[in-house]
């Protein structure tokens, strides 16, 4: 079976970015035009891809024996199926389609950079042999993907506000959403990464309590990462119970994601954590 | 030799001023009694009339090009005492492409006053219904109105002619939708309750508007409106307790001193937890404070720019003028194919079942003096002999439809002299010649 969905991985390689590909052209035609049809051709080409996404990474991960970010071209194809997932998610929900091709066009470029230069790479972290560990890592990128989805949503309040303020009508004005849409896509955005990455870290903890016999291991990735979790989660508590909104909201979800984010990559490059894999 | 024409006379505001054109409009009733005149006139094959505010146009199918104009000058005279002389405006007047183009234009709204409306199509098809109404059927005007209807829609769906608000308060109403979506939810407060405010409301309530907040001094006026609304009204006095809850804000009143300043809207702002507010100030002079502009989360517009909104949208209309006539070409072109062929093709397909039918009826008187195998020899001779018969004519009558103008006439003593009105083509037969 392994070996038949492995067979399968040169075919989608081409296949997986050309699907992105496809339905990035029909949401850039809904953007533009407003055609219904597109946005339901678009929708469906990206549900087709990230199926064969998920066939093409799980098939690698049978055959290789690991979870498949052993190398950057992996992490940057699993960036790219969570991204169209995520999406696919929000769209379901909100029946918004107008933003899809920012989101897929990002997910089709990870892809194609991705299986274009793919390489099969033997040696690896054993814990990327853990299924435990898999799940842990999928739940986390994905919840990171969808706050990372929120936090440019929050950018694009703050860009079409500032064409209505500016009484700029350009393609940012007739082609984005109204507001109040962006605004939901983004607080919805933002429920699914809390919830996916909350899941994420406490599958985290379960595998350090297995690994070092503690829930709570002070390392400092984690450390961080519970902290931006909890943030997050009183923010978005706080937005819901006193129904705040408007630019300055907008403005909290880009910046707080992008200080999150340098946090992490300051703490990978000069912090000292056992949470290396590659 | 007679040829049909399918022919416009009509004035329109590109044509003639409106006391005019006031004299002109037929309303349903009299566009009905009209057609039903003007029929029984021998020199009208088909007639209809396309009477709106901005315009009165008359269509025919008739092979007299003049006697069409004096019909119609002389149905004013004669219904309605009108004499329209040369001093008066000229009529539009145009002749098979160019009336079939003209059609298709207006229904698609290039023709109208406010360029790319909507009202037009809902006008032509009241012109369609009319004419399906009428006893005596008109089946070339009948498809030319259907097909303008097509152009209008097709216009509408593939060009950008008839998108973005053209008028200052629908120019309001797509600025509130940008930052809200819809107005469901949204409280929407009007200051003053004279005919502005009134109509840019309207259209508020139009578009899904629900809760209206009405603010005025004279309370006769802010209850009138209120009711009218379904809302509630309020004093000046209450401007800053009702404030915060606004999120729509329309300012249309003649007050000289603004209304709104930057601390009353601060305070709303920070009351409304910043939720945004639009505010539109329609006011002459201005009620509000120009200098909240600078506060974040408020979305300030005046009278200039809606007004600057709404040109905008209109020469953004006129750049989609030339896409919106090639969709109109392309129907005009197919219609202009359908009215070419419509009368050669039913008279190909009679010729071909009148000859075939003799042939057959005189088989049938041989069929007992001779033996089956004589009986089919003697058929493909017959068919032999029918197609060369009919090649020439055939080929005469499909010539037509090639060249500019219809010879209806000729059709029609091609019919009388086989009385092929008698006669019901074999659809087999039709489908044929249709290719």
């Amino acid at each position: 079976m392994e070996i038949f969905i492995y067979s399968l991985s040169i075919p989608f390689r081409i296949l997986v970015p050309a699907l992105y590909g496809v339905s990035f052209v029909f949401y850039l035609v809904y953007f533009n035009s407003g055609k219904q049809y597109s946005r339901q051709y678009g929708y469906l080409t990206v549900a087709i891809a990230a199926t064969f996404h998920i066939i093409y990474l799980v098939g690698r991960g049978l055959h290789n024996r690991h979870f498949p970010i052993t190398n950057t071209f992996e992490s940057f194809s699993m960036l790219a199926m969570s991204i169209a997932l995520i999406y696919l998610l929000l769209e379901k929900i909100r029946h918004e389609g107008k933003t899809g091709l920012f989101f897929i066009g990002i997910a089709f470029l990870f892809q194609l950079f991705a299986s274009t230069f793919m390489i099969d790479e033997s040696a690896h972290n054993l814990l990327l042999a853990n299924p435990i560990f898999g799940i842990h890592t999928l739940f986390t990128l994905l919840g990171l993907t969808a706050l990372a989805i929120s936090a440019i949503y929050g950018l694009m309040y703050w860009m079409l506000a500032k064409e209505i303020k500016a009484h700029r009508f350009g393609k940012i004005y007739t082609n984005l959403p109204p507001l109040k849409s962006v605004e939901d896509l983004g607080r919805t955005a933002s429920l699914i990464g809390l919830i996916l990455l909350g899941i994420g870290i406490l599958l985290g903890h379960y595998m350090a309590s297995l690994e070092f016999g503690y829930f709570f291991v002070l390392d400092a990735k984690m450390i961080v990462a519970d902290l931006a979790w909890l943030a997050y989660t009183i923010g978005w508590i706080f937005v819901v119970r006193y129904r705040l909104s408007g630019l300055r909201m907008s403005r909290i979800a880009f910046w707080g994601f992008v200080i999150f984010f340098i946090s992490m990559i300051f703490i990978n490059i000069f912090g000292d954590t056992f949470h290396k894999f590659s | 030799m007679k040829s049909y024409h399918i022919i416009l006379l009509g004035w329109s505001h590109e044509n003639a001023p409106i006391d005019f054109r006031d004299k002109l409009t037929l309303n349903r009733e009299e566009s009905e009694s009209c057609i039903r005149n003007l029929r029984d006139n021998e020199s009208l094959s088909e007639f209809a009339i396309l009477s709106t505010c901005n315009r009165t146009e008359f269509y025919g199918l008739s092979a007299s090009i003049n006697n069409f104009r004096e019909i119609i000058l002389s149905y004013y005279q004669k219904e309605r005492g009108l004499i329209i002389t040369e001093a008066d405006p000229s009529p539009r007047f145009l002749l098979d492409e160019d009336a079939i183009l003209h059609l298709f234009a207006v229904a698609a709204g290039m023709k109208s006053m406010v360029l790319g409306e909507n009202q037009i199509l809902a006008q032509i098809k009241s012109a369609l219904e009319i004419l399906q109404q009428q006893d005596k059927k008109s089946p070339v005007l009948h498809r030319l109105f259907q097909d303008a209807i097509r152009a209008g829609k097709a216009v509408r769906s593939e060009t950008a002619l008839c998108e973005g608000a053209v008028s200052v308060s629908y120019a309001a109403v797509e600025l509130g939708k940008k930052i809200f979506r819809n107005f469901e939810k949204r409280n929407i407060l009007l200051i003053g309750a004279g005919e502005t405010a009134e109509l840019t409301a309207l259209h508020f309530q139009k578009n899904g508007g629900k809760s209206f907040m009405i603010v005025n001094r004279n309370l006769e006026n802010r209850n009138r409106l209120a009711n009218a609304l379904n809302g509630q009204g309020y004093s000046l006095e209450d401007l800053p307790d009702i404030l915060p809850m606004a999120d729509v804000v329309v300012t249309a009143t003649g007050s000289d001193q603004y209304l709104l300043n930057s601390e009353l809207l601060k305070h709303a702002l920070k009351k409304r937890r910043y939720a945004p507010i639009l505010l539109l100030d329609i006011s002459s002079p201005r009620a509000i404070d120009p200098a909240i502009r600078k506060i974040e989360d408020l979305f300030l517009y005046d009278i200039d720019d809606l007004q600057n909104v709404v040109d905008e949208n209109l020469s953004r209309r006129r750049a989609e003028l030339p896409a919106a006539a090639a969709v109109t070409k392309k129907i005009a072109g197919e219609f202009a194919a359908w009215w070419k062929t419509l009368a050669v093709v039913p008279t190909i397909s009679s010729l071909n079942s009148y000859f075939r039918s003799i042939a057959e009826q005189e088989l049938e008187k041989f069929r007992n003096r001779s033996n089956a195998e004589s009986l089919e020899t003697a058929r493909l001779l017959s068919n032999s002999i029918i197609k060369k018969l009919l090649h020439h004519p055939i080929q005469e009558l499909r010539k037509m439809t090639n060249g500019e103008v219809v010879d209806f006439e000729m059709i029609r003593t091609v019919r009388a002299i086989f009385h092929l009105d008698d006669i019901k083509p074999d659809e087999k037969e039709r489908a044929n010649d249709s290719k």
